[in-house]
Formats: C-alpha cells, structure tokens, sequence
C-alpha cells in the first residue's frame, strides 16, 4: 500500500500525520523540465508510458498526454531530489537498454522495448530493495494517474458520472460495464520519493 | 436604543454565528454579523463539479506552494486543489505550537467559515452526554440536561434539514426530525447484517447528516456529486450560506461586514458590559469601534478564546469575564483513528451517485452506567466503496492486462473512523504570546495540547473493537491506524476553553451561554462546551445558540440586560 496516491477522506488526517514531518524541507526554484531531458529521452518516456498504459480498443498514455503530464510533474510537483532520482534514472535505464542490447532504447523492436521495461519493473515489484523509488516504478505511478486523471482515461477507458441526481446504493454490474472513475474528494496523494 | 450602533454583534459567520444572526434578526434585532475574512457567494464555488484534468495539477494541487503557506491546512483531509480557496493561509497567519505537545488549527476565515467544508454528521447528543461530568467527576457538570436542549435540536434540525434513519433510537443518537435518510450500499448493508449477528448491541446505520433529501427552503435535495467541501451551488447541504444567512438577510435586520478582524471587547465597569467591539480592516488595517447592546462571539473556539484573552482591562486583566481563571483552559477534539479493511464478495454490486453522508455506530460503551474499564466511549463513523484505478500503482505489470484490469471494478473495502471521547484536561490550554504579533497587531495565539490515559485507553479498544467487527464480516488485508496517536486538532472537533458551568468560580459561561460576569456577553461556539461526548458537535453548537439567543432577546425585552 506504500505506493498509493490516493486515500479515503478520513484516513488522509493519519498519512498526514506522517507527511507533516517532512513540510518543512525547503523547496527550490522549479527547473524548466525541457531542459532536464534530451528529445530522445522525452521520446523514451513517451514510449514508456505507452508500455505501461497501451493503446487497445481505446486510447493509451499519449493519446492522453501523458508526456506533459509528467513534464509538468518534474518541473512543477517533484522536489530538488526526486527530480535527481528521476533524471538519473532515466539516464541509467537508457544505458542499461545500450548494455543490455547494444542499441538505444530508441532503437529497440516494440517486443524488446516491453521486455526490456517489464523485466525491471517485474526486479522493482518483486520486492528487491533500492535506496531510492527507480524509474520504472515512478514512470508507472505518473502514468497511471496521468492517464486515468485525463479526460480520455476518466470518461472513455472509464466511465465519469458527475452528478447523478439519483444515488443507487446496489446497482448490478453487467458485463463490459466500465469501472466509475469517480468524483473524488478534494485531495488526491502521489508518492514521487 | 439610539446610542447603539445595532441591537447586537455577532462575531463570526460559521455555523454558530449564522444561527446567532438568524435568530436574532428574526425576534427583530438589528444585527451586525461581523466576518474577519472575505465575502463568498456560489460564485466562488471554483472547484464544484470540476474534473481533474481541468485542475493544473490534477487535484494533486501546488505542492510547493502548500508546503510554504499551507503546512497546517494542507493536512485536513477537505484540503485540496478544488478547494484551496477556502483556507487560511498559515504563513500569513501564524499561531504556535508547543513542540512536545502540537495542535493543528484547522482554519477558514472567510464568511461562512468552516460551514462551508464541514463534515455534515449531524447527531444529537444524548441524554446521558449531559450527565456524565457530574457522574464521574471529570470537567464541571453541563448546567443544562437533554430536556433543556431538546425543543432546541427540533428547531434546528427542522431548519437546516438532517436526513437519517428513524428505525434505530439509540441513547447516544436519539432520532430527530429527519428527512428520509440516505442509503447504505450493499457492501455496508451486509457489514451491519454481519456485526449485529455477532454484536447484537452495535449497530451500524446511516449517518444523520445535514444534506437535504427533500427540498426545503428553495434549496434543492442532494445531486449526489460527491465531495460537498468544494461547495454546492443548490444549496443542498447546509452552511451559513445556503441556509442561515439568507434567512437572516431576509428579515431586513442584517448588516454583514466583512474583512473586519475583531481585536477585542471593551468593558465598562460601571454597567458591567462590554461597551464596544474594535475591528480592524484586514486589508487597509484601519481600526473601527462598534456598539451594541449585546454581543454574540462565535469566532470558533481558538478564535473566541483569543478574541476573549484579548480584551483586557483593569477589571478583567485575564480577558474579560475571566474571573475564575478557566478561560483558555480544557482544550479538547475528538481524535480519530482509521482501521479499514477488504470485503469479500458483493462483485457483481457497485454505487451509482457519490453519497455524501457517511454511514455511522453510536457509542455502545458504558452505556448502562459504568461497565468497562476505561470511561466513556467512541463511535465510529464508517464508509464503504469498491477499489478503482487508484489500486493501480498496487497491482504488478503493465501493458493492456493492467489496463483491462483497471477498466473493471475492484474489491468492496471497509472504512471504520472511530472518534474518541476525550475528557478535559486543565493543562491542554490557549494562551496569548507575550512577543509576537500577528499583521493586525493581535498577540498570537498559542497552543499546548496532549491525550491522557483514558484517552489512550479508548484508543486502543476502539481499534480492537473495529478490527473484531471487521472480522466479523469476513474482512481480510486488516489496516490499523499508528502505534502513536495524531496530534490534537485533526478531529477538526475542538472544544471547551470558555465552558459553560453551574459555578462561576469554576466556568466562564452559565447555562444559557452567557458570561457569569459580563450580562450582555455571550458565547456559542465550541468553546463553550464543557465536554465533547464521542458525537459530531455541529448540531450542539446550533442548537445552544438558538436557545441562547432567544434566552438573550427575552432577558432583553424583560429589561434585564
């Protein structure tokens, strides 16, 4: 559960508690994410995400833009050390495809790019420690909530009712029938350690 | 009646002084309603109904910024980027803490106040909530019983509008006049069904809450869009500004000034009144006097109590009416604790519509007399929903697997929010500093706040409790709360540092909510109470403000004040 971002209204007070400790680290000026990354590694991170989110009967991560979803996030959300821990990690995973292939990332077949990508994320979630989150980790936490925050992962891949007027407290689920992406309360939480 | 500048001041425009203004307009007083913060109209309902990709960062709000002006706020659950809009800034508007011993003060200057972001759980207190101080000797005896209070509750739940069920009549939640009550979803129908099997005394119900289901007052019934703290444009669940101050507007008795930020009340003791309320423009920082022949503070307990210790004079060198010393003492909220788990089955059943009112279990401690070893109790306020996308970072893999996945809905998981009732402590107190100020010149306040052993005690068996009830359902993957209990405010539920009370050598108000020294003084927020049972307050709060405030135009009309 430690990789969620999002909370129940109620048991945000208590993860608060926790988060309380660290407000007070002094935030530095943001950093033009443009600059972060080269074109070929902005194009890696669109790959990535549509690794993680594909296009299938419907639109996957760059349909949704979630490029400029994570630009944002590096040079507006994330703090002096987690944007370190993503560039870094950029930079080692595309010398870890080069080693690994002898080719860019860029370069790589579309079934060696996804093995590529699975197999470390498989390493990440299978329990293996790191000092800090890797990059495959924070591509799928971004991507996830880029994608399904977005208009076309919210009312096409899911399905958005707003205001329904009428509340249904045992509606049956048919089959096809899509997940609500829902209206949630104020807060939503990401963890980008 | 013409050397006054109005009948009466109301100092604050949140749920208590809303209703101060209502009541008092309508028995035909000329009221000014005094707000230290901005005007709000539906117009600034910014984040109603908007979805998060219209939001910069996604309703994961600027972080950067929260951390630099809203360290505190940003920590209250309603706090958000649909709703950043209604917060005090903490970087503009310090307070202190003691560092062993911290408090979170949860803040929303703006008129209205925090009825605008409110939780909305709306019960009665109960009978016995009225006697146990003087039962087992912990705080001074409430100087009113449920009798007293009772015709009060009526009147406010007929006004604001309090949906809830009406089967279940428990001694800690005695049914009022609801409207029809919401509905608890399938998940929490067979968590109820399952905990009163094993628990034959628990029972979980609908929450009584303060969102209409019935059209009352040309405000609407509940749309069921979800997240009410962004603000509700039909007016559907109660605030100052859907329902109070419109009514109070109506009456033609109403001066509403805002940006006025009261820095005291002065005392002229040859009537023994207070004589004038000093403001200060919170943006040009001009200062102002008003008059009034009674005053009304519902600035919140943290901002009554300043306003109070503020108003000093060689009669009352501790703040005005603080003879018995008690003023600024016996802080207390409601913490509370989540335990939460996953629901078998119900897969084939979801939710269409965001309920707002959560579904909730009265206290089932002690409750004929003294029967466990630990006093009083906690209820707990419950939810529960099926897993969506947000499970996603979760669940292993990628690729259209993970996507199919996160297309269907996920488990049913259970939420239980126990809320203690914790007992009044002398040392838990609000004091002015002597040094700092803040940008209007007002000492700042201070606060020192820690849990006791009884306290402890319910915080561990409510936990106990959650997780046996949890089991009893079947639950699995069981969360529990912190070793370590949250600092005080959090519950966002403070209480108790103007208390009522029988003796004033012991308490600053009298049973009617008036200061035992000061006759023309009254006071209705939460600090005026002298214990906080293991109920929501809101509702208290109202109904001792009406009941204060027509007790207050009689004694004026009868010469008395």
């Amino acid at each position: 559960m430690s990789a969620g971002f999002t909370i129940d209204r109620r048991a945000f007070v208590q993860l608060a508690t926790t988060f309380g400790l660290s407000l007070s680290v002094p935030c530095l000026a943001a950093k033009s994410s443009a600059a972060l990354l080269t074109t070929d590694e902005w194009t890696l991170i669109g790959e990535v995400s549509e690794l993680i989110i594909p296009t299938t009967d419907t639109g996957g991560a760059l349909a949704a833009g979630v490029p400029d979803f994570v630009k944002m996030m590096l040079s507006d959300w994330f703090n002096e050390s987690e944007r370190e821990n993503f560039v870094s990690g950029v930079h080692e995973f595309s010398a870890g495809a080069l080693k690994k292939y002898g080719k860019n990332f860029g370069g790589l077949t579309a079934s060696q790019k996804d093995q590529f990508f699975g197999e470390l994320l498989a390493t990440a979630e299978g329990g293996a420690t790191a000092p800090r989150t890797p990059f495959v980790v924070l591509m799928k936490r971004l991507t996830i909530f880029g994608y399904y925050t977005s208009e076309l992962g919210a009312t096409t891949e899911l399905r958005q009712q707003i205001a329904t007027a009428k509340y249904q407290p045992a509606a049956v689920v048919k089959p096809g029938d899509r997940a609500d992406s829902g209206l949630p309360g104020a807060t939503y939480w990401f963890n980008a350690g | 009646m013409s050397s006054y500048d109005f009948d009466a001041i109301v100092i604050g425009s949140g749920i208590s002084g809303g209703w101060a203004a209502k009541e008092l307009t309508e028995k035909g007083l000329k009221v000014a309603l005094l707000e230290r913060g901005r005007s709000i109209s539906p117009a600034d309902y910014l984040g109603e109904h908007k979805p998060a990709w219209q939001f910069p960062f996604r309703q994961l709000g600027d972080r950067k910024r929260y951390e630099r002006d809203y360290p505190i706020q940003s920590t209250c659950y309603a706090f958000g980027e649909p709703t950043e809009q209604f917060w005090v800034k903490d970087s503009e508007q310090p307070y202190g803490q003691d560092p062993a011993f911290p408090f979170r003060w949860i803040r929303g200057n703006h008129l209205g106040g925090k009825s605008l972001m409110w939780g909305r759980t709306t019960p009665r207190w109960g009978p016995v909530n009225f006697e146990e101080n003087k039962r087992d000797g912990h705080g001074v005896d409430w100087p009113i019983r449920y009798e007293d209070i009772r015709p009060w509750y009526d009147h406010v739940e007929e006004f604001i509008g309090v949906s809830g069920q009406t089967e279940f009549d428990s001694p800690f939640a005695p049914v009022g006049r609801f409207q029809p009550g919401m509905l608890m979803n399938a998940c929490e129908t067979f968590v109820a069904d399952s905990i009163r099997k094993k628990f034959p005394d628990r029972r979980l119900t609908i929450a009584p809450s303060a969102v209409l289901t019935r059209p009352l007052h040309g405000r609407a019934p509940c749309h069921y869009c979800g997240p009410c703290e962004r603000g509700c444009s039909t007016g559907s669940y109660f605030s100052s500004i859907s329902s109070t101050l419109p009514a109070a507007k109506a009456t033609g008795n109403l001066t509403i000034i805002t940006d006025s930020v009261v820095a005291g009340l002065d005392y002229d003791p040859k009537s023994r009144k207070v004589a004038g309320v000093r403001v200060i423009d919170q943006h040009t920082r001009a200062g102002k006097r008003y008059t009034a022949r009674i005053v009304f503070v519902n600035a919140s307990t943290l901002g009554s109590t300043q306003i109070l210790l503020n108003s000093t004079s060689e009669s009352f060198p501790n703040g005005i009416g603080n003879r018995s010393g008690v003023l600024g003492h016996y802080l207390m909220d409601h913490p509370y604790l989540t335990v939460s788990g996953v629901i078998p089955g119900m897969l084939d059943k979801y939710t269409i519509g965001n309920r707002p009112a959560g579904v909730w279990m009265p206290r089932f401690h002690n409750v004929e007399g003294q029967t466990s070893p630990f006093l009083r109790g906690f209820s707990y306020e419950a939810s529960a929903s099926r897993a969506n996308w947000t499970d996603g970072v979760s669940m292993p893999g990628h690729g259209a697997a993970l996507k199919q996945r996160l297309r269907e809905y996920g488990p049913w998981s259970f939420g239980f929010y126990g809320f203690l009732e914790c007992l009044p402590n002398r040392d838990n107190t609000l004091t002015l500093d002597k040094v700092r100020k803040d940008k209007w010149g007002m000492p700042i306040l201070n606060t020192r706040f820690e849990w006791g052993p009884n306290d402890r005690a319910l915080a561990k068996q409510m936990v106990s409790d959650a997780t046996q009830m949890l089991k009893s359902a079947g639950a699995t993957n069981i969360s529990l709360p912190p070793e370590e209990m949250p600092p005080g405010g959090f519950g966002i539920h403070e209480m108790g540092t103007a208390r009522m009370g029988r003796d004033p050598a012991t308490s600053f108000l009298n049973g009617h909510n008036q200061s035992h020294e000061v006759a023309n003084l009254f006071v209705t927020d939460g600090s005026c109470m002298p214990s906080v049972a293991a109920q929501n307050p809101s509702l208290t709060f109202m109904a001792l403000t009406a009941r204060a405030a027509n007790y207050a135009v009689q004694q004026m009309k009868a010469g008395a004040i």
